[in-house]
Parts: C-alpha cells; sequence; structure tokens
C-alpha cells in the first residue's frame, strides 16, 4: 500500500471505493502515514479512487492534517482520481489543501448546493457548536427533514460527539467531521474521527477503569451510561444516548478506536479486533430518515435504567 | 403573605429550539446561582424546546447545589415529555457520584 523509501518520500495509494464498511481497509492504507515519525513528502495515488464516503473522508483529512501539524510534511503530491466526478468531490471536500498541494490550473467553481459543507475540523479552541449547527442544517436539507424533532436529534447528536472531540480526544489537532444524506434511500451519516488518545486511553485516566485490557473492552463500556474518564465535570452519557438513539431508529453506531471495534445495531453490539490499529477514534452514525429520530423518546426510556451503576444497562 | 421575588428565564428565547453543550448550560448555572444567592427563586421556562443535549441537561440541573430543584428554589414549567427524565437521570446520576 504504501513505504518510505531512501529520499524520504511516503506512497499511499487509495483505489476503489471506501464507504463506512471499508474503514478498515483505509486504515490500512493509511498505515504509512499513522506510523510515520519523521518528516517525508508524501505521495498519495488516488487515481484508482472511485468513492469516498464521508466517514473515509474525514478519517483521511485527519491523518494529513496530523501529519502537517506534527511538521511531518515537507511536501505533497497526488495523482487525482481518474474519475472526474470523485476527483471535483475531494476538490469540493478540499482534500488537495490538506495535502497543501496548489489548486488544478483549471477553473473550479464551488457550486453552493444544497445540502452540501465541506469536511469541517473541530479544535478545542474552535467553535464546535457553529460547526455542529452548520453540518446538521445541511445534512438535513440534503434530505428533506425539515421537522424540528429530526432536527433536534442531528443537531444534538453531531454537537454531543463534537464536545467528545474536544473534551476527550486530547489532540491539539482535534478532529474532523463530515457528513452525507441520500434523499432517496433515505440514509444520513455521520463521520467523527479524531486521532488522539483513542478511548482506552481517555477512560483510564479514570482509576475506576485503570484495568481495562483491550480496546473491545473499553469500546463496550464508553457506551453504558455513566461512563467517563472525568466524572467530575462530565456525565458519560452521550454516546449511551447515542446507542439508544440509533438502535430505536433502526440505525447503527459504529466506534472503532486502537484495535477495537464495535458495532451497535437492532440492540445487538457486534464486536471486533483488527490486526490494524487506528491511533484515536471514529466514530460513524448511520441513521434511516424514514423513521423517527426522536430524542424526547429516548429520554423517556432512561426511567427503565438503573441510575446507580453502568453495570446495570439492561441493554448488555 | 411574603412574596419571594422569582426571576424568569425563557429557555427557548435565550437559547433556541434545542440548546446543547456544557459551555452554555454552566453559563446559565452560574446566572441562576447568582439569582438563588440573593435568595430569589428561579422559573426555567421550557416553552418553545424541541430537546436539550444530555450534556447541556448535566451542567445546568445537576451541578445546581442541592436541593434547589427539589426544595423548590429552581422551579421548571412547561418542560416537554421526555425531558423530565433526562433533568432526573443527570441529577439523580450525580447525587448518587
Amino acid at each position: 500500500m504504501g513505504s518510505p523509501n531512501a529520499g524520504g518520500t511516503v506512497e499511499v495509494t487509495l483505489s476503489g471505493g471506501y464507504r463506512y464498511p471499508q474503514l478498515d481497509r483505509l486504515v490500512s492504507g493509511l498505515q504509512p502515514l499513522l506510523t510515520l515519525d519523521e518528516p517525508a513528502n508524501v505521495r498519495l495515488d488516488m487515481g484508482g479512487l472511485v468513492f469516498i464516503g464521508p466517514s473515509a473522508l474525514a478519517l483521511l483529512l485527519a491523518a494529513l492534517k496530523r501529519l502537517d501539524a506534527r511538521g511531518l510534511l515537507i511536501e505533497g503530491r497526488i495523482v487525482p482520481p481518474r474519475s472526474r466526478q470523485t476527483y471535483n468531490y475531494l476538490l469540493r471536500m478540499d482534500v488537495l489543501k490538506a495535502l497543501r498541494v496548489p489548486a488544478p490550473a483549471r477553473r473550479f467553481t464551488r457550486k453552493a448546493a444544497v445540502g452540501f459543507r465541506p469536511c469541517q475540523q473541530i479544535t478545542p479552541d474552535g467553535d464546535y457548536p457553529k460547526v455542529a449547527w452548520d453540518l446538521s442544517k445541511a445534512l438535513c436539507e440534503s434530505c428533506g427533514a425539515t421537522d424540528a424533532v429530526t432536527n433536534a436529534a442531528v443537531y444534538i447528536s453531531m454537537h454531543e460527539l463534537a464536545e467528545n472531540v474536544v473534551q476527550h480526544a486530547a489532540t491539539p489537532v482535534g478532529g474532523f467531521v463530515a457528513a452525507q444524506g441520500w434523499r432517496r434511500r433515505q440514509e444520513i451519516e455521520i463521520g467523527f474521527v479524531d486521532l488522539g488518545v483513542g478511548i482506552r486511553g481517555s477512560l483510564r485516566k479514570n482509576p475506576e477503569y485503570a484495568d481495562i485490557g483491550d480496546d473491545v473492552a473499553a469500546i463496550t463500556k464508553a457506551v453504558k451510561p455513566r461512563v467517563t474518564s472525568t466524572p467530575k465535570r462530565n456525565s458519560g452519557i452521550g454516546l449511551f444516548i447515542m446507542r439508544e438513539l440509533l438502535n430505536a431508529n433502526g440505525g447503527s453506531l459504529y466506534i472503532r478506536s486502537g484495535n477495537g471495534c464495535v458495532t451497535t445495531s437492532s440492540w445487538v453490539d457486534n464486536p471486533s479486533v483488527s490486526d490494524v490499529e487506528l491511533p484515536g477514534t471514529v466514530v460513524v452514525i448511520r441513521a434511516r430518515t424514514d423513521r423517527a429520530l426522536n430524542l424526547r423518546q429516548v429520554y423517556k426510556g432512561l426511567t427503565r435504567y438503573d441510575h446507580h451503576s453502568s453495570d446495570h444497562d439492561p441493554a448488555g | 403573605m411574603t412574596t419571594i421575588p422569582a426571576t424568569m428565564i425563557r429557555l427557548a428565547e435565550e437559547l433556541g429550539p434545542f440548546p446543547a453543550g456544557r459551555p452554555i448550560g454552566e453559563e446559565l448555572r452560574a446566572r441562576i446561582e447568582h439569582e438563588l444567592r440573593n435568595g430569589d427563586k428561579v422559573v426555567i421556562d421550557f416553552a418553545g424546546i424541541e430537546a436539550v443535549s444530555p450534556s447541556f441537561a448535566d451542567e445546568l440541573f445537576a451541578k445546581l447545589p442541592p436541593d434547589a430543584l427539589r426544595n423548590g428554589h429552581v422551579e421548571l414549567v412547561n418542560v416537554p415529555e421526555g425531558l423530565n427524565a433526562l433533568i432526573e437521570f443527570v441529577v439523580s446520576g450525580r447525587e448518587l457520584a
């Protein structure tokens, strides 16, 4: 996929499609960037790239931005996708800017399309509420979801996850979020990526979770109520509420951190372990817009949970 | 009969229909605590609120002085269905911590 050579160039090849189920393949493909620890030129060959979904895009941009922020990116070169549609999409999403590659000579006009926003960065000192607001508005426009109930759920979900990045990722680069709606498929996908300490690293700051053994255990713990690395400041129910919301909606919550991955759908958690480590966290929300996305209903259901302990989560 | 002055906070007018996040929760709580220290009652009107984020609810309600809600020094009116359960959940979480 890519390797540094004696001239100090790291080559990464991305080809085919990177939808959310192929995130692991992307993590694999980006390993040369994710594990780089000395300055290098980066050649990103996207000639064969035909599709990159929002979560995969956020991961790519996070990897490039982290490289740049660490002073490891000497010069970036790109082999553009042969697919013009894909190339234009990457331009609209500012991928070339992230690699510090000059804009193409041919004119490119960023259309103010309804429901479109580029991938957004979330930084501790940035205006992440505005990011969450703008992106959720665009997303709801893109799938025709104009009712207050859905708007509330989408905005609050984005805000909670953005705040998680700011409060727990422990990286000055912050994170990235991208979203897309498919009106015909009646689906939305929101991907949050940070290349920070990861969930296990974060939870272990709380002495109560110091002995969490592996990344799957950490993720499984993190989606339970009242689990947080910082109990004085935080309540530990953000991810739990997301899981409840998406389960009720018929959507899914995917969390990848370190070597662990847990996907929750239809009230069933599917854990898996990857050979390839992700230094940080990816959270992907996939929700159906033809079904209720109703936070108030989720909140009503809180009465059935034991308020005393995360171990008494009836969902397991 | 002694009348206790009450400060009215119309949440939706000040923060929109879906308030979210710790910073604005913290700011609002600071205002409420100031009023309480002055001996005033505070009434929070939820009319126009569609939902609030869990972190906002935790920051605003769960970190209030103990018993502020229970003793009626802070009164919540027009609370939409479901939000009472969220508020109870975050408050009880801190009480047991």
